[in-house]
């Protein structure tokens, strides 16, 4: 499992020293894109620079889904009964808890951190190990903070566009920041899950079944032509406006 | 004597809602429109049923250009009763595919009701256009309606041995409820489906007026027009995003629903959203119609392009374009070649319903529904519908654009009407 911390450190040591390098470029290539976007009035232009090779990690990741990633998950949705999908979704997404915990608080965000410390701390407790989302019967809401909002937050721009393997749409920012969501992730630990967490195939493959599981987005199938430049858009958007709570 | 009392039957069954009794809650055709059902479904309705995806070859000679490789094959649905029942054909409205939200709730809904259902992408749509056209210049209704007639003969070869069907059924919503019609024609004369009843849901009269209708709602209300779309949809975010900041929570249906029912966002606002919605249908017309028959206005007449090519240069010379652009400056140069002569006013006579009245008058299997403060048709669109379908229409009084398909009375109707011949109001 090295490889993966590997792959986690190498985004980490390349988005932090492309943003910096980049920092000064890429406020002024945004400006350019906005004068772009006034001047052809094509408002889904985005900084894209790496298109060509996103467009191919976009066709790999619909065959990577269509040959292995989509079989799996629906064979894993036909011999799982509802009951243990739902539980091991909400497992993940207990977990997922200390990842917004860690970010609202770098953000300084009071309630959040604190309804998502509860959250965690009733649903690993009476929940068993998160199996069970008691604290949303309870009336507590979930958040969704990850480092990448947390750099937005302290003003890093997002940078170019950028299609991750099987993880599919992100910026550089986002990506870093999903480097560093998964080491913390990993290192906090507080459920003691050991080695089972950083070291456990079954676990990896497990949370990416569930994580593909509750994603409908299927590649290509829009049938529109310009699918890949609206999910673009529509991808940098969302996270704007999640930027802005 | 008893088609007597049939017609009498459907002639006081089948007469307007009066405002009192439908209790549909969107007074507003905009909110109706933007809205739709999606927090109405009837209850009870299955989750899930038992549907299955096609892919069939429709014309195996032609290939799709290069950049757009996915369009394998004409794609189509069909969920299907495990024992000997009515199948209905649905037809999708502009653009929009087999596979919507729409169209899969309409499965659910008629599954329940007893039928084998096959959804049908619109004539419109890139999958359609690309894979199963035969003059890939979409618009004029009959070529139009052709392709889906033919269309379906090849969905029932596919699956004739696949299901136990009783009789025919075909419905269709907004483009698709006008495409029913023809369809209909069609069949009366070849007697392949022999349709037994035919229901128009929300039809357009005029696709070109209708078209200028929805290319206006985002020219007219937007300031600036169509290069403020940009800024307008910052505008949108931003609220929204400043909306949503008060309850602290992710960004979803429900969130959007919301505001919308707060009144937060303006009529105009709505109407420009419709407008925009409608603009991005008609983006893949313009550039299809423009790329598959090489027009030459957008993309240079020689230039095939790859697989992997950003698109963006034409995104930026498409520029919005609506489709009130897309007759004028691509399909219309193209049939004014073909029809040696052929006026514009000619050609959007061709997208008029008008032109297949007498059939409409006298065709008493097809019906039709809409609603008073329906959108897409002009005043004189609207008294035509009336006068041509008199007692095998209903009228509701709200809805806006398909806001209420899927609202319990008017499906009960909608049900009601394929199982038994008529409507269920009775004043």
């Amino acid at each position: 499992m090295k490889i993966k911390y590997m792959i986690v450190l190498i985004l980490i040591v390349f988005g932090v020293s492309c943003s910096s390098v980049e920092k000064k470029s890429i406020s002024k290539e945004n400006e350019r894109i906005l004068k772009m976007k006034e001047d052809s009035g094509n408002y889904f232009r985005a900084y894209d620079p790496w298109e060509p090779f996103n467009r191919r990690v976009y066709y790999f990741n619909a065959k990577f889904d269509e040959y292995i990633f989509l079989p799996v998950v629906d064979t894993y949705r036909y011999v799982t009964p509802n009951f243990v999908e739902e539980g091991v979704h909400n497992f993940f997404s207990n977990l997922s808890e200390i990842k917004t915990f860690f970010n609202s608080s770098l953000q300084l965000k009071g309630k959040k951190s604190l309804v998502t410390f509860n959250r965690f701390t009733i649903n690993s407790t009476f929940g068993i190990l998160g199996f069970f989302d008691l604290a949303s019967r309870v009336g507590l809401r979930q958040y969704k903070e990850d480092f990448g909002q947390t750099l937005a937050y302290y003003g890093v721009k997002s940078g170019p566009y950028l299609v991750l393997p099987l993880l599919g749409p992100s910026t550089l920012r986002d990506a870093t920041g999903l480097g560093v969501d998964t080491l913390v992730q990993s290192y906090a630990d507080p459920l003691n899950l050991g080695d089972a967490s950083r070291n456990d195939t079954e676990f990896l493959v497990t949370n990416s079944v569930d994580n593909r599981s509750n994603v409908n987005f299927r590649y290509y199938s829009t049938g529109t032509p310009f699918e890949y430049e609206y999910l673009r858009f529509l991808y940098i958007k969302i996270r704007e406006i999640q930027g802005q709570n | 004597m008893k088609k007597i009392i049939f017609i009498f039957v459907l002639i006081i069954s089948m007469t307007s809602y009066s405002q009192r009794e439908y209790n549909y809650p969107f007074e507003d055709p905009y909110i109706a429109t933007v809205i739709g059902s999606s927090n109405m479904m009837t209850s009870g309705v299955s989750e899930e049923v038992p549907r299955r995806e096609y892919t069939i070859q429709i014309n195996p000679d032609e290939k799709p250009p290069k950049h757009l490789w996915y369009h394998k094959g004409f794609q189509f649905s069909l969920v299907k009763q495990n024992h000997k029942a009515p199948l209905i054909f649905l037809i999708a409205g502009t653009g929009t595919s087999y596979s919507s939200w729409k169209m899969k709730s309409f499965e659910r809904i008629f599954y329940d009701a007893g039928f084998h259902v096959v959804s049908i992408s619109s004539p419109v749509n890139p999958n359609f256009l690309i894979t199963a056209s035969n003059i890939k210049m979409p618009g004029v209704l009959f070529n139009d309606s052709h392709d889906v007639y033919k269309v379906m003969k090849y969905i029932y070869k596919e699956i004739e041995d696949k299901v136990d069907i009783e009789e025919f059924y075909l419905m269709g919503y907004s483009l698709g409820g006008t495409q029913a019609a023809y369809v209909t024609m069609l069949d009366d004369e070849e007697k392949y489906f022999n349709f037994k009843r035919v229901l128009m849901v929300n039809p357009a009269v005029n696709l070109y007026e209708s078209a200028k209708i929805l290319d206006d709602m985002l020219d007219n209300n937007i300031l600036g027009g169509r290069k403020n779309v940009g800024q307008f949809l910052e505008k949108i975010y931003r609220e929204l995003g400043q909306h949503i900041k008060g309850d602290n929570v992710e960004i979803n249906e429900d969130t959007i629903y919301d505001s919308f029912k707060d009144n937060y966002l303006s009529q105009k606002e709505l109407a420009a959203l419709i407008g925009i919605a409608f603009r991005v249908a008609a983006i893949d017309v313009n550039y299809l119609g423009d790329v598959l028959n090489k027009r030459g206005v957008y993309v240079p007449k020689d230039r095939d392009i790859g697989k992997f090519e950003s698109l963006d240069p034409y995104l930026d010379s498409i520029n919005f374009a609506s489709f009130t652009e897309y007759v004028r400056n691509i399909a219309y140069p193209y049939y004014a070649e073909i029809y040696d002569g052929l006026t514009l006013e000619e050609l959007i006579s061709k997208t008029d319903i008008h032109e297949i009245k007498d059939y409409l008058i006298k065709s008493e299997k097809i019906a039709m529904v809409t609603n008073e403060d329906e959108l897409i048709l002009t005043p004189d669109n609207l008294k035509f519908l009336k006068e041509t379908f008199k007692g095998r229409s209903i009228i509701y009084p709200r809805g806006g654009h398909c806001g209420n398909m899927y609202y319990t009375t008017n499906v009960e109707n909608m049900v009601r009407y394929f199982q038994k011949g008529v409507f269920a109001h009775e004043n």
